[in-house]
C-alpha cells in the first residue's frame, strides 16, 4: 500500500495544483491581518464568526480538500492509468486507502497551517487570551472536517469527471446555504462538525453564540457515518464502475 | 480424434458466454460467445469492431451487459486475486511517464506483491530487451520502447494468461519481429495469449487460432482455414496455369462449381463458390480436353483477404 500512497502523492504534485493550494492556504491570513488593523479591534465572537466560520470553515477548508482529494482517483481516470492500479490483486480497499491518505495528508497539513497562522496572527493583533489554544482547537476541528471532506471529493472524483465544479456547487449551495440557514440539515454538515469541534475544544473562545452549532455527540455521529459512508462508497464504486 | 474434438475436450482458459456490452442505445458487442485455450490465440477486426471492448470485458475492466464471463475458472472482476495469474496490456493505457522504465515494472511487481520485485523487473526488463534504457524515465521513450517497457510490466509476476491488446502498435519492423519471437517464447512457456490486431499479418504468424470480430460480432473464430471453410458463401478465387487456357475456360464455364472464368495473361482466374468440387471436376475437365495442367493456386487465402470480406460483407 506504500507504493500506491507514494504514487497518489507524487501525482498531486503538478505545478498548478501546488500554486492553487498554498495560494488557497494563505487566504485566511488576509482578513487575519485586515481585523488585527483595523481600529476596532475584534473580539473573540468577531473573530469566531469573520474567520473561523466564515472563511476558514466555510471557504478554505472545503476548497484546499476539493482541489487535494478530488484528483487521486480523478488524475488517473483521465490519464488512463488507473487500469494499472485495479488490475492488480490487490483487495479494492487495498487501493482506496493510501489514496485517502494520500489526498488527507496533504490537505491536513495545509488546513492545520492555515488556522494555526491565521488564528495566532488575529487573535494575538486583537490582544486576546488563548491564542495558543484557539489556535490549536481551529487546527485541530478543521483537520478533521479536511478527513471528512477528503472522503467525500475523493469518492466524488471517482464518481464523475467534473468533480472540482460539482464540489463547489456543493460547497456554496449545501454547506454555505443549506447547511447555515436550514436547522435540520446542520447535522448533515462537515463544516457543522468541524465547528462543534472547535468549540468543544476551545469554549471559552468559540462559545457558539454567533450562530447556531449543533452538538458535539451529534457532530461525531455524524462525522462517523460521513467517513466510513464515503470510504464504503468508494470501495464499492471501484468494484463497480468500467474503469476507461 | 480430429483437433476440433481434441480442442473441446481441454478445459478453456476463457470462456465467453453470450457477452453482449452496449452504451446508452449504442450496441458496442452483440451475442459473442468463444473460447480461449492454452496458446496463442487471435483476436482481429477493424478498429472500431469491439474488440477492445470485448478485452475489458475479459480483464474486468468493464462490466458486461449480458452474458457471462469466465477467466480461469472465475472473473478478475468479482475475485481479483485472479490478477496474480493474469498479465493485461491495454491499447490505450497510460504510463506513469515520470517513472523511470524500471521503476514502473517493479511498481507493477510490487501490485503484483511478487516476492523480489526488482530482480523480476530486471529480468522482465531484459526480456523486451530495454536493459540499456531501463532508468531513463518514460517520457523519452519513443512509442515502441514504451510498448516494450508495457509488455514487460505485462508478465512481470509471471501470469500464465496474457491479454494483449494491439501491443504491436507504434513498433518498428525490427520491434515487431524481436515481439513476435518473445510472445512465441512466452506461449512455448505453457501461457496463454490473447492477443488484439488489426494487423493481420501479424497475428497469422503468431496465432493458432483466430477470432474474427465485425461490427461487435463474432464473424468466424477457429483455425484460419478452417474460417475460410466456414465462409462457404463466399467464391474462393483460383489461379490456373495451363498450356492452352482458352480450351480450359471454355471447359469449365459450365461447370456448376464455376462461377466465372477469367482469362489473365495466359493463366486462368476461376471464381467458385463450391471449391470441393472444383477440386474435383478439374483434373477430370483437363483431362477430357487434353490439357496439361501446370499449377493451381488459392489467390485469397491469406488472412488479409478473409478479413477484407468479412470486413465488405
Amino acid at each position: 500500500m506504500i507504493a500506491i500512497y507514494l504514487l497518489s502523492l507524487r501525482q498531486l504534485q503538478g505545478r498548478w495544483r501546488i500554486a492553487a493550494l498554498l495560494a488557497v492556504t494563505a487566504v485566511p491570513l488576509v482578513p487575519a491581518i485586515f481585523a488585527v488593523a483595523s481600529s476596532d479591534r475584534p473580539t473573540a465572537l468577531d473573530l469566531d464568526d469573520g474567520l473561523i466560520n466564515g472563511v476558514l470553515a466555510s471557504a478554505v477548508l472545503p476548497i484546499l480538500t476539493l482541489v487535494a482529494a478530488t484528483p487521486v482517483f480523478g488524475n488517473e481516470l483521465e490519464d488512463k492509468t488507473l487500469g494499472n492500479l485495479t488490475m492488480t490483486p490487490l483487495k479494492r480497499w487495498r487501493i482506496v486507502a493510501p489514496k485517502l491518505a494520500a489526498a488527507i495528508s496533504v490537505a491536513v497539513p495545509l488546513i492545520a497551517l492555515s488556522a494555526v497562522v491565521s488564528v495566532l496572527v488575529a487573535f494575538q493583533g486583537a490582544e486576546i487570551d488563548g491564542a495558543g489554544r484557539a489556535a490549536a482547537a481551529a487546527a485541530i476541528g478543521l483537520a478533521i472536517g479536511a478527513l471528512l471532506y477528503g472522503t467525500m471529493f475523493a469518492w466524488l472524483g471517482l464518481f464523475t469527471s467534473r468533480a472540482l465544479g460539482i464540489g463547489l456547487l456543493y460547497v456554496f449551495i449545501w454547506e454555505g446555504l443549506f447547511g447555515t440557514f436550514v436547522d435540520g440539515l446542520k447535522y448533515l454538515s462537515v463544516r457543522q462538525y468541524s465547528l462543534s469541534i472547535i468549540r468543544q475544544l476551545d469554549p471559552t473562545r468559540f462559545d457558539g453564540s454567533s450562530q447556531t452549532v449543533i452538538g458535539i455527540e451529534a457532530a461525531a455521529v455524524g462525522a462517523g457515518i460521513v467517513l466510513v459512508a464515503f470510504a464504503l462508497l468508494t470501495v464499492r464504486r471501484l468494484r463497480s464502475m468500467d474503469v476507461p | 480424434m480430429n483437433a476440433s474434438e481434441t480442442v473441446k475436450e481441454r478445459t478453456p482458459i476463457i470462456r465467453v458466454d453470450d457477452v453482449s456490452k452496449w452504451f446508452g442505445s449504442v450496441v458496442a458487442v452483440s451475442e459473442v460467445s468463444f473460447d480461449v485455450y492454452p496458446g496463442i490465440t487471435g483476436l482481429l477486426g477493424p478498429n472500431g469492431a469491439g474488440k477492445t471492448t470485448l478485452l475489458r470485458m475479459i480483464t474486468g475492466l468493464a462490466e458486461v451487459s449480458q452474458g457471462e464471463i469466465s477467466v480461469l475458472g472465475g472473473h478478475p472482476r468479482s475475485d481479483p486475486d485472479l490478477y496474480r495469474r493474469i498479465g493485461v496490456m491495454v491499447e490505450h493505457e497510460g504510463s506513469y511517464d515520470f517513472m523511470s522504465g524500471r521503476r514502473f515494472v517493479e511498481l507493477t511487481a510490487r501490485l503484483h506483491e511478487v516476492d523480489d520485485a526488482a530482480a523480476a523487473a530486471t529480468r522482465s526488463i531484459a526480456r523486451v530487451n530495454l536493459s540499456d534504457a531501463a532508468d531513463r524515465p518514460i517520457r523519452t521513450y519513443s512509442r515502441g520502447m514504451r510498448q516494450r517497457i508495457r509488455l514487460a510490466a505485462t508478465f512481470v509476476h509471471e501470469p500464465e494468461l496474457l491479454i494483449l491488446d494491439e501491443p504491436l502498435n507504434g513498433a518498428d519492423p525490427r520491434q515487431r519481429v524481436e515481439f513476435q519471437e518473445l510472445l512465441l517464447a512466452l506461449a512455448d512457456e505453457g501461457r496463454t495469449i490473447l492477443i488484439s490486431s488489426h494487423v493481420l499479418e501479424e497475428v497469422e504468424l503468431l496465432a493458432s487460432r483466430v477470432l474474427l470480430v465485425v461490427n461487435g460480432k463474432l464473424a468466424a473464430e477457429g483455425d484460419f482455414h478452417a474460417i475460410r471453410q466456414a465462409l462457404d458463401d463466399r467464391p474462393y478465387q483460383v489461379r490456373i496455369s495451363c498450356d492452352r487456357p482458352r480450351a480450359l475456360a471454355a471447359g469449365l464455364i459450365g461447370l456448376d462449381s464455376v462461377d466465372s472464368v477469367q482469362l489473365d495473361d495466359g493463366t486462368l482466374i476461376v471464381l467458385s463458390s463450391n471449391v470441393g468440387a472444383l477440386q474435383a471436376a478439374l483434373p477430370r475437365s483437363a483431362a477430357e480436353l487434353d490439357v496439361r495442367l501446370t499449377g493451381v493456386e488459392p489467390l485469397d487465402d491469406s488472412l488479409e483477404s478473409v478479413f477484407s470480406y468479412l470486413v465488405e460483407s
